[in-house]
């Protein structure tokens, strides 16, 4: 079984990177593009710390190290799935949703994994050189035991952020065009931009248990340099996994009320 | 032989919203909603042998593509049971997924910016088809519809007919036991459609496959399918032989009359709906029960050299039927 869905997960990649050699310019021009906005980020971090040692207790090199997490986690999310649930919303839309119904894998993987987008590639290289370069500017001893735990906190990170693409997607089963709502998210993801820390405690305790979107930065960034972690984070932790579950009921919840209603 | 497809009852009711004209309208559909109900398939019944290749016939909205989509697990019926290779469909079981096709003429499924033979990979890797089965039955495929060269070609560059062709290897490569083919000549030019006809017909005989096909074209219908299911508004009008579908159905036969001089066809019009082949020679539809009166007094009133009685053409036996 994970046999059989690994060896079609490989086919998607393989059709995906076929596709995306296909049109060489553009490639090689979204990969310049990206890295020419990581750079934008890095000059506006490097020009607050001129004036200042520390943001809290974030040094200059942890808020790198912060940058090149929440980076990392949205650029494997837009190549595993962001770009896939956008186009699910289109394929309702278009009515070539039927296809994937008809095919005989579960309708979910196939729906929300099949594309394979290499548009972030540039951030990612962007992200490990932030990375490289904020580990070099820390004082933190760092352990092979936080560097598992930061990179299972990605995980969690990881699926949270599927979590929310999908969610919204499925509503479009109802609403059919949700693109504002999809901006609200895209919005909202920007506060991992920031330290969970320097926010209000009501505010740090709603982004691990209600909108865990900690997940994707704080939470990795604390493990790995060995600071305390965010309190409540084992309570985030269940309500990602539940979360995660939550959606795939959902989902199945939504494709009866497609199969029942649409023409 | 086996049942592959049994339909009992069936019924489809759509829910759709009714949309008030104006800006008034479209403000007061977004605090109170109407729905009006639209029956789209209503109570058929209908069973399908292993190997049948059945036509399915008729008008646009008559419930043809609702009923493929049941069949295919897409929507969920109102009412009733569908059994397809004895499993229910509604519950879309992976086992049956794996052993049906469903071709739309106007969907596609093969990625647009790359050579077909990309997409055939995908496929076999989602049906889990053995590489050795799949060379096989690709290059089979590809010969008999002569598109060799075009497998490694993008599918953009390729023309309407050509893609057709390679849309059908894609639906057939995991060697489903049941094809459901809506439309598949759709907007092909006449020699692209006789030479699906003549792929569909050789893969209906060769593989026994149970195929139910929907088409516009009468010509399609007439040259692949014995038998005939015709659905109009929602209900089965006729299930049958496509032969015997113009002497049981039609309310008129047609006669072919050659006349000795030239004939104004204003004069016939008396006589029947006319059709005129040249100004000498006449087709003219007559009610069957007014047929030997009718050619007695046509026979007294004019000189005609040539006389021959045939069935009306299946075409306008349906148009008979859909105008009802």
């Amino acid at each position: 079984m994970i046999k059989k869905y690994w060896n079609i997960y490989k086919v998607f990649w393989r059709t995906s990177l076929a596709r995306e050699l296909e049109f060489r310019a553009n490639f090689l021009a979204k990969i310049g593009i990206n890295i020419i906005w990581i750079g934008f980020y890095v000059i506006s971090v490097a020009i607050l710390f001129n004036n200042t040692a520390s943001i809290g207790t974030w040094t200059k090199g942890d808020v790198y190290i912060l940058a090149a997490f929440f980076t990392f986690v949205e650029a494997i999310a837009y190549t595993i799935f962001v770009r896939n649930t956008q186009e699910i919303a289109e394929m309702i839309r278009n009515g070539n949703f039927d296809g994937i119904l008809l095919r005989p894998v579960n309708t979910q993987f196939l729906a929300s994994l099949r594309f394979v987008s290499f548009d972030e590639l540039g951030t990612l290289i962007g992200s490990l050189a932030m990375f490289i370069y904020g580990l070099s500017q820390s004082h933190a001893s760092i352990n092979f035991r936080q560097i598992l735990l930061a990179l299972a906190f990605v995980g969690i990170g990881l699926i949270i952020f599927y979590c929310f693409a999908m969610t919204i997607t499925i509503m479009v089963f109802w609403f059919i065009k949700l693109d504002n709502i999809r901006v609200l998210m895209t919005s909202t993801l920007q506060l991992v931009r920031f330290p969970a820390d320097v926010l209000p405690t009501v505010i740090r305790r709603i982004l691990v248990v209600v909108l865990p979107i900690s997940f994707i930065s704080t939470i990795p960034t604390q493990a790995l340099l060995g600071r305390n972690i965010e309190p409540w984070a084992g309570v985030g932790v269940i309500i990602s996994l539940s979360l995660f579950i939550g959606v795939k009921l959902f989902w199945d919840y939504a494709l009866k009320a497609y199969s029942s209603a649409s023409s | 032989m086996d049942t592959i497809i049994n339909i009992k009852n069936l019924t489809k009711i759509y829910r759709t919203r009714k949309k008030l004209p104006g800006i008034g309208g479209a403000l007061k559909g977004l605090f109170s909603r109407q729905y009006t109900e639209t029956k789209a398939v209503d109570n058929i019944s209908l069973t399908v042998e292993q190997g049948e290749l059945v036509g399915f016939l008729g008008p646009n909205g008559a419930g043809k593509t609702t009923t493929l989509k049941m069949l295919s697990g897409i929507l969920y019926p109102t009412n009733g049971d569908i059994n397809v290779l004895g499993f229910n469909p509604t519950k879309r079981p992976i086992e049956l997924r794996k052993q049906f096709a469903l071709v739309m003429g106007n969907k596609q499924q093969l990625w647009w910016d790359l050579p077909a033979r990309e997409s055939f990979i995908l496929l076999q890797a989602l049906y889990e088809v053995p590489e050795e089965k799949f060379n096989s039955r690709l290059k089979e495929m590809a010969k008999l519809l002569d598109v060799e060269k075009l497998l490694d070609k993008q599918v953009r560059n390729l023309s309407l007919g050509e893609r057709m062709k390679l849309e059908l290897i894609a639906a057939l490569l995991h060697d489903p036991k049941v094809i459901f083919l809506d439309e598949p000549t759709l907007g092909l030019d006449v020699v692209a459609q006789q030479k699906l006809r003549e792929f569909i017909r050789h893969y209906n005989q060769q593989y026994k496959t149970t195929i139910l096909l929907t088409s516009h074209y009468m010509e399609d219908i007439k040259a692949l399918c014995k038998r005939v299911v015709i659905i109009d508004k929602g209900k089965i009008v006729y299930d049958g032989d496509i032969n015997k579908l113009s002497s049981e159905q039609s309310e008129t036969k047609t006669i072919k009359a050659t006349f000795g001089q030239t004939i104004k066809p204003i004069a016939l019009k008396k006589y029947g709906n006319i059709r005129s082949l040249s100004n000498q020679v006449f087709e003219i539809d007559i009610p069957k029960s007014k047929l030997q009166s009718r050619l007695s007094r046509l026979l007294k009133d004019f000189d005609v050299t040539d006389l021959t009685i045939t069935e009306t053409d299946i075409a306008d036996v349906l148009r008979q039927l859909f105008t009802h």
